[in-house]
């Protein structure tokens, strides 16, 4: 059953990280593209920690494994944002 | 056969390559963009390699990337933005 | 299935070191350094040698780009500056 469970969130977790994949090749704008970044990172990377960490059952194993999954949803948060406020200081150097 | 290797393998090819692809066209805010992709997509990867191989101590690997990706590309945002004259090339 | 997983990183690593040696521009070979770093890091990971994975980790992700990009600000920095002091010399 634990099994089971762990499948179906690293399906997801897979096909959050391809469908963002896919985005970030057909979108064309700059902005548009961030939008396939956060997903990824603050949605597909800590549900695949997910499926490990239940895969793996209750442990130090499995701390782990959440701890990462938090780092990568902050740390995908922060590059986003910084990755959009230097593409908007760019724009603004190149329009001047 | 395994399905956690397997699910490397896709994430390898369907979302390390588009982040490669991105990394490798246009102007320097743009590339890091696919190389932040690429760096959240390699280290899922790595986390499912280590459960694949059976090697739960190969997720030290995935930690310090999940460390280190953040605080590189905030090093690079700092250094192009602050930097207006990268602008003219 | 191992097999498979190598022959992927190992088409990662030849598309991103051809891309690093391609690109011109500094600021934006940089990013695909960082990405080359990263593709070694899944190769080293496949072929079961983590700490060597670790070390290039640190290494190729964080240390080479940033290396990079101090050292194109400082020379444009001081190449901006020639030409002011010609002028008022």
């Amino acid at each position: 059953m634990r099994h089971q469970i762990a499948l179906v969130l690293l399906v997801a977790g897979v096909a959050v990280l391809l469908l963002a994949g896919l985005a970030l090749l057909r979108l064309p704008a700059p902005y548009l593209r961030l939008h396939a970044l956060s997903p990824a990172s603050s949605l597909g990377a800590p549900l695949i920690a997910l499926a490990l960490a239940v895969e793996t059952g209750p442990g130090r194993g499995a701390a782990k494994l959440l701890v990462i999954g938090a780092l990568l949803a902050v740390g995908g948060t922060v590059t986003t944002m910084a990755i959009g406020r230097t593409t908007l200081r760019r724009e603004e150097a190149d329009r001047t | 056969m395994n399905a956690w290797l397997l699910a490397a393998a896709v994430l390898l090819v369907g979302a390390v390559g588009p982040g490669a692809v991105v990394a490798l066209r246009g102007p320097a805010q743009q590339r890091l963009l696919g190389a932040s992709l690429a760096a959240t997509a390699v280290t899922a990867v790595l986390l499912l390699l280590a459960q694949g191989f059976g090697r739960s101590s190969y997720v030290d690997v995935a930690l310090i990337l999940a460390v280190l990706a953040p605080t590189g590309t905030l090093v690079f945002t700092r250094l192009l933005a602050g930097d207006p004259s990268g602008a003219e090339n | 299935m191992s097999d498979t997983l190598v022959v992927l990183a190992l088409l990662l690593v030849a598309v991103a070191a051809t891309g690093a040696a391609l690109t011109r521009d500094p600021a934006r070979q940089a990013v695909v350094l960082a990405l080359l770093g990263l593709s070694l890091t899944v190769l080293f990971t496949v072929l079961q040698a983590p700490d060597v994975a670790l070390s290039q980790l640190g290494v190729g992700t964080a240390v080479t780009p940033l290396l990079i990009l101090l050292a194109v600000r400082k020379v444009r920095r001081f190449g901006r500056r020639e030409p002011d002091r010609d002028e008022e010399e």
